[in-house]
């Protein structure tokens, strides 16, 4: 509004500089200009406040909206699927509002599973929580429906990638896009993740062959890794490491054939004479022979020990022992693997050796020499766990709850994701009770969604029963919050059933 | 008693309240628990060796605790309300405690009590001495406030940014001491001017003409109708006894809460509740202040239905209130929106005849639709007249998803161009979406 417009110009400027200038001003101005204009017992600051005055309010009451025919946004499609119930719309706002990832998690996979997507409402929150969050992002794409994809539309930070096939993935999209879509495929087809990562190899820089490579697990070779073989006259030292990497991991592979070889001559059984020749006594000899392929050390066997009280041979044994899978022994030695344990373990070098076989059993997944070797040790090796039978993995780690707890604490903590079996939560509730200050709040709030609501019925059970009553005061507190994030549970549970 | 949950977290004082307040939800932590036509009560086993006692007044929404927290309501009298609103079958009982009787007794002798000493004289000389030295103290301000305007349209505002900030405080300190809060607070405020953004000049001529027609209003009162002399005295600060509206009549009708926006400063929190007659299409705006958590008499909540009677302060669009009576929480009603922006721009050019000075109101309007126009957020009504979204308002992404695109019922607040949604309708629920 021009009028206004002037105003602010003279303000600007001051009335010590420049009269109001009221020039083009509307008619219906006359009579209220002549009567300020012409009013004497007023000073110039004062007849400007008034014009000022007179202009903001026939600015303010003549204010009239915009119109525009032809403003608008598209509006979002219809949604397919139905939207989550109330229950579940309280369920997530308590989550929001705990703050907890894990029952996050968990609410956005039910609400996934059911086929059911998130109200409008609770949108911008989830789509914030897809930014820093970036594992949930598959997750809240699938519950946002068709509204989160409108929306997201909106903010450059919620945008979400157009749906692409994986192998789009893999022709056009980033290294990252391109790593985890060979690992996506990977997981359900081996032989066509090999097949992709092997036609586009040519094309493929030394960083990204090595990259795309390490992104595979080794069992995708298991089948095959004749191509690995080959990949081993690669020129990039960092290539070659991937490939000598997944080949130590392949019993047929060259590379442990070519340990196989030097290991086999290095350790052999002894029969010797006993109690004045009256019975015999079998020993294990460990000694490298006088020839050895420099082969191995060419393909990641260390030639030195870093500990002065290990020596070069026997260090250089000890990884030939890791690097073989474990049955080899029993052809070689003529014994059963309870045997050759026994022989191992009796040996001088017995810790280390047994060491070595408790990692060869778990890198080869030798699940008949894992449980022998889990129920002879005296520590808690957990990628023993992978290589059990499932059956056998739970009973291995309560076992060792009462061995060596920390390194069990420490497993569950890093290494397993699912949801805890009612045992065993209640095992390691068990332990934790008895150090709330180290297994406080955080820690069971980290944990929430791995413990089963299950354990709510025995919960009040679990005490540390201790003389120090601040210990049970810690504790009891820390009961009520595990409460509270299982009854939570239990509600974003019962919301999708 | 129909609060939501969402509702009764909006009760709270503070997010840890809230937290709290939702973990004393849980049935388990009550040692008792009723509820009758007047008050819902409980007994909630904290950590001292007695359950603490929590009452609410369910028609009035008042609380009482006899935990040693400050706050208010405490998250005792959340869990409780909280409790009900989930599980309204876990509170069974309906013959309250003594406890609870002896409070609801005494909130009744208070109120008697309050009345008595209402209707006690008071030295209409003294009093009529106090007013004329009050006056006299506010002209001598007003004439400062003038000659401190006059000099900066005298130099220009084109310096003002750079002035030091006791240039404003300094004369707000000054209003202070002339028994003018009212003028002072828009000092303040015309001191708090974004000086950042492009065409701050706009806004502060806007504020300082304010300030100007109030100068003017008062020193002219003689000649204005009574009405806006009233509107013109209550912005310089002259305090209106609550006791003396209280006497008078007021609006009783069905009111929903629109919004409410708290604002805390200097240890002063005020809330400011925008309220909606839905049978006298009046618009109210009741404000409530609390030091430390004491001092708030009603608790609203977005959403909330009140019943009650509303007295309006004198003005010549009438739009603050003060409750004198509540009297119950069960009705839900509808509303009547205006059809577009062109009745909201006749509404308010309406009002600007009457009170040139009057500051953003609420309006409930059909059918707003957010658009995107010449890159800023625009809010379009069924016939295409568009009014911009306030700068950075707050729950943006969350009213355009709720929309989806599509029209919908809205509550607004603002003036001219500019507006902020207080709140939409999704089918019959009205939906908060203000602080």
């Amino acid at each position: 509004m021009q009028l206004w417009t002037d105003i602010v110009s003279n303000a600007l400027l001051g009335t010590d500089k420049q009269a109001p200038v009221t020039a083009g001003w509307p008619e219906d101005f006359t009579t209220a200009l002549t009567h300020i204009n012409g009013n004497t017992a007023i000073d110039k600051e004062e007849k400007f406040l008034q014009l000022a005055a007179l202009a903001f309010n026939y600015r303010q009451s003549g204010s009239l909206p915009l119109h525009k025919e032809d403003a608008g946004i598209p509006t979002a499609s219809e949604e397919i699927r139905p939207g989550c119930s109330m229950a579940a719309i309280q369920a997530f706002n308590d989550v929001v509002a705990e703050d907890n990832e894990g029952l996050l998690q968990l609410w956005l996979e039910c609400c996934a599973a059911s086929q059911q997507i998130a109200h409008p409402y609770m949108l911008p929150a989830l789509l914030d929580k897809a930014i820093s969050q970036k594992a949930l992002r598959p997750l809240v794409e699938s519950c946002a429906g068709e509204r989160g994809k409108w929306l997201a539309q909106f903010n450059p930070d919620w945008k979400m990638p157009a749906a692409v096939s994986l192998e789009e993935q893999w022709q056009t999209g980033t290294l990252a896009q391109r790593k985890a879509a060979l690992a996506q495929l990977s997981e359900t087809d081996p032989a066509a993740a090999r097949a992709w990562l092997q036609q586009t190899w040519p094309q493929e820089n030394a960083n990204a062959r090595a990259d795309l490579l390490s992104s595979l697990r080794p069992i995708v070779f298991a089948e095959d890794s004749s191509w690995l073989e080959v990949l081993l006259n690669e020129k990039s030292v960092k290539v070659k490491e991937v490939v000598m990497h997944l080949l130590r991991m392949q019993p047929g592979s060259s590379i442990v054939k070519l340990y196989w070889q030097v290991a086999q001559q290095a350790i052999s059984i002894k029969k010797e004479k006993a109690l004045l020749g009256l019975s015999s006594k079998t020993t294990l000899q460990v000694k490298l022979p006088d020839t050895v392929d420099e082969n191995i050390f060419k393909y990641g066997i260390e030639r030195l020990s870093s500990n002065k009280k290990i020596p070069d041979e026997a260090y250089i044994v000890e990884q030939l022992v890791q690097a073989v899978p474990p049955h080899l022994w029993e052809n070689h030695l003529q014994e059963t693997p309870e045997k050759i344990i026994t022989l191992f373990t009796e040996h001088s070098a017995g810790g280390r050796l047994y060491a070595a076989l408790e990692s060869a059993a778990s890198k080869f997944r030798n699940a008949q020499w894992a449980k022998l070797l889990v129920a002879e040790g005296n520590r808690f090796y957990y990628p023993l766990v992978y290589a059990l039978e499932p059956a056998e993995r739970e009973p291995y780690i309560i076992r060792s709850l009462t061995k060596t707890p920390e390194d069990v604490m420490t497993y569950l903590r890093q290494e397993v994701e699912g949801e805890w079996s009612l045992p065993l939560t209640r095992a390691v509730l068990e332990y934790a009770c008895k150090s709330p200050y180290s297994y406080n709040r955080l820690f069971f709030s980290k944990r929430a969604h791995q413990l089963p609501v299950e354990i709510l019925a025995s919960l009040d059970s679990i005490s540390p029963q201790r003389p120090e009553q601040h210990v049970n005061d810690a504790w009891n507190d820390i009961r009520a919050h595990i409460k509270k994030l299982l009854v939570l549970k239990q509600q974003i549970i019962n919301a999708f059933q | 008693m129909q609060l939501t949950e969402e509702q009764i977290l909006a009760l709270a004082p503070d997010e840890s309240s809230k937290k709290a307040g939702k973990d004393l939800s849980n049935p388990a932590k009550w040692v008792s628990k009723g509820i009758n036509e007047q008050a819902l009560w409980g007994e909630c086993q904290g950590s001292g060796s007695k359950p603490y006692q929590t009452q609410i007044d369910i028609v009035n929404i008042a609380f009482k605790c006899s935990c040693p927290s400050r706050k208010f309501p405490c998250k005792h009298g959340l869990g409780l309300l909280l409790l009900h609103a989930r599980n309204p079958a876990a509170v069974s009982d309906n013959v309250p405690p003594a406890w609870v009787q002896d409070w609801l007794d005494k909130r009744v002798q208070r109120e008697e009590k309050k009345a008595e000493r209402e209707s006690k004289p008071v030295d209409e000389a003294a009093q009529a001495k106090r007013k004329e030295a009050r006056e006299q103290s506010v002209e001598d301000g007003l004439e400062e406030l003038l000659l401190w305007i006059k000099d900066i349209v005298r130099n220009g505002i084109l310096t003002i940014p750079e002035k030091d900030p006791s240039f404003f405080s300094n004369m707000a300190r000054r209003m202070v001491d002339a028994k003018a809060p009212g003028l002072a607070g828009m000092v303040k405020a015309l001191g708090n001017t974004d000086f950042y953004k492009d065409g701050w000049q706009s806004p502060f001529m806007d504020q300082l003409l304010r300030i100007y027609l109030v100068i003017a209003g008062f020193n002219n009162r003689s000649g204005l109708p009574a009405l806006l002399t009233e509107d013109i005295r209550n912005l310089i600060g002259f305090t209106q006894q609550q006791e003396e509206l209280k006497m008078q009549t007021g609006i009783t009708d069905t009111w929903l809460v629109l919004a409410k926006q708290i604002t805390e400063e200097d240890n002063l929190l005020t809330e400011r509740n925008w309220l909606y007659g839905t049978q006298s299409n009046q618009y109210a705006l009741v404000l409530q202040f609390s030091v430390r958590g004491q001092g708030i008499t009603f608790s609203f909540s977005p959403g909330m239905y009140v019943q009650a009677e509303l007295v309006f302060y004198p003005s010549a669009q009438p739009l603050r209130a003060i409750i004198k009576r509540q009297l119950s929480t069960n009705a839900v009603t509808g509303y009547t929106p205006l059809r577009g922006w062109m009745q909201v721009a006749e509404t308010q050019a309406q009002g600007y005849t009457q009170l040139p000075v009057s500051s953003e109101r609420p309006f409930i309007v059909s059918q707003l639709r957010l658009v995107l126009h010449a890159g800023r957020w625009w809010l379009a009504d069924a016939g295409n007249h568009l009014v911009q979204l306030k700068d950075n308002y707050r729950h943006f992404y969350t009213l355009l998803s709720l929309s989806g695109g599509q029209p919908m019922n809205m509550a607004v607040l603002g003036k001219e161009h500019t507006y902020e949604p207080l709140g939409v309708w999704m089918e019959d629920y009205y939906l908060n979406l203000s602080n």
